[in-house]
């Protein structure tokens, strides 16, 4: 990796998730944004154009994790996407990799497993 | 029906309202162990991180054995040779067996067994399932049997172990969810089993004595057009 700095947005309804999840992956490598539902995460997307999104599929809401996806994918099919799944519902993450989503992360989520799986797409 | 699919749905809901906060509370744990390693940390805060995370793990297990057990499926049926299902589970087991200097042995059936109709998956967790709590049964070791028997128009599994036998005062209990005598596990294993067999309207049955004890599952042959049954 070089010295460049990739913008990272994490979409997560639970406050205490994404802000976990963002001091998990804070490094000089990544800037990190968050957003806590679909629509807030399509408008940060729309500025600032994150290199990749880490989203929760399951969030209250009009929009899913998987709208979001179609919706960034649509706009910016180079951006690099990684969903967030319960345990179990590996289907629903079927249809976002479908979608174009890059890898997906089964909960309970290993800090390890995430960082090597952010690092792997950027590498990718 | 209806309520069984209310029950899946409130279970569901109540699923997701749990695992979002033990997620948050797995993340913030793994970050407070890594701040503290930094830091050299003594013993006894290394202990008591690392009971968080057993719990934090142990919470998370019972939830997905939950949800296993309250998940309503329809069968994904298929004909097949339950040997077949035995085998499989016997590769897998093994080599837990063999470190436990427990000898397994597989009987075959004397003649050709019918092809029943069955969820392989849903009917190799049960026999899994099982499985396992013989091995629990034996921890120093014994003999664990995997048979199959022809019974009219029923194709009946067989688990059996040599272990002690399980108590009489408890033996009216061992299909009721949560209801174990171990320190781990979720109590939830025969529990399942019972379950699974039930939906595809088999029956699930024990015998037991101090030299052990022989698990049952008969299966009717013609089975019952499989769905989400179970009541």
């Amino acid at each position: 990796m070089s010295n460049e700095v990739f913008p990272i947005l994490i979409v997560d309804d639970e406050p205490n998730i994404r802000t976990g999840l963002a001091r998990a992956l804070e490094c000089e490598s990544y800037a990190i944004a968050t957003a806590g539902d679909a629509g807030e995460a399509l408008r940060q997307f729309r500025i600032t154009h994150h290199a990749l999104v880490l989203t929760d599929l399951k969030m209250p809401g009009a929009s899913t994790g998987i709208d979001l996806s179609r919706s960034i994918k649509d706009e910016r099919p180079e951006t690099l996407i990684i969903v967030i799944t319960a345990h179990g519902t590996v289907e629903t993450a079927v249809e976002a990799m479908r979608l174009g989503a890059h890898d997906y992360l089964s909960k309970p989520i290993d800090l390890g497993t995430l960082r090597l799986q952010v690092r792997n797409a950027f590498e990718h | 029906m209806e309520q069984f699919a209310s029950l899946s749905t409130l279970a569901s809901g109540l699923l997701h309202e749990i695992k979002n906060p033990l997620t948050a509370l797995s993340i913030h744990v793994q970050l407070l162990e890594e701040r503290l390693e930094n830091d050299a940390i003594d013993q006894q805060t290394a202990e008591l991180i690392g009971v968080l995370k057993t719990e934090v793990r142990r919470l998370n297990n019972t939830l997905s054995s939950f949800r296993d057990f309250a998940k309503l499926e329809r069968l994904s049926l298929k004909a097949i040779d339950v040997q077949e299902v035995l085998q499989d589970v016997a590769r897998l087991i093994s080599p837990q067996a063999r470190q436990q200097g427990v000898q397994l042995e597989f009987l075959r059936a004397g003649q050709a067994l019918p092809r029943v109709e069955l969820d392989p998956g849903k009917i190799e967790q049960a026999v899994l399932n099982l499985v396992l709590n013989a091995l629990e049964a034996m921890p120093g070791g014994g003999e664990l049997t995997l048979g199959t028997e022809v019974d009219g128009g029923n194709v009946r599994i067989v688990v059996r172990d040599s272990g002690q036998g399980i108590p009489r005062e408890i033996q009216d209990h061992i299909f009721r969810p949560y209801f174990s005598t171990k320190g781990s596990g979720t109590g939830m294993g025969l529990a399942l089993a019972e379950k699974l067999v039930r939906q595809h309207h088999g029956r699930l049955d024990f015998r037991t004595n101090p030299a052990g004890t022989t698990f049952s599952i008969t299966l009717p042959v013609q089975g019952r057009n499989g769905g989400a049954g179970g009541s």
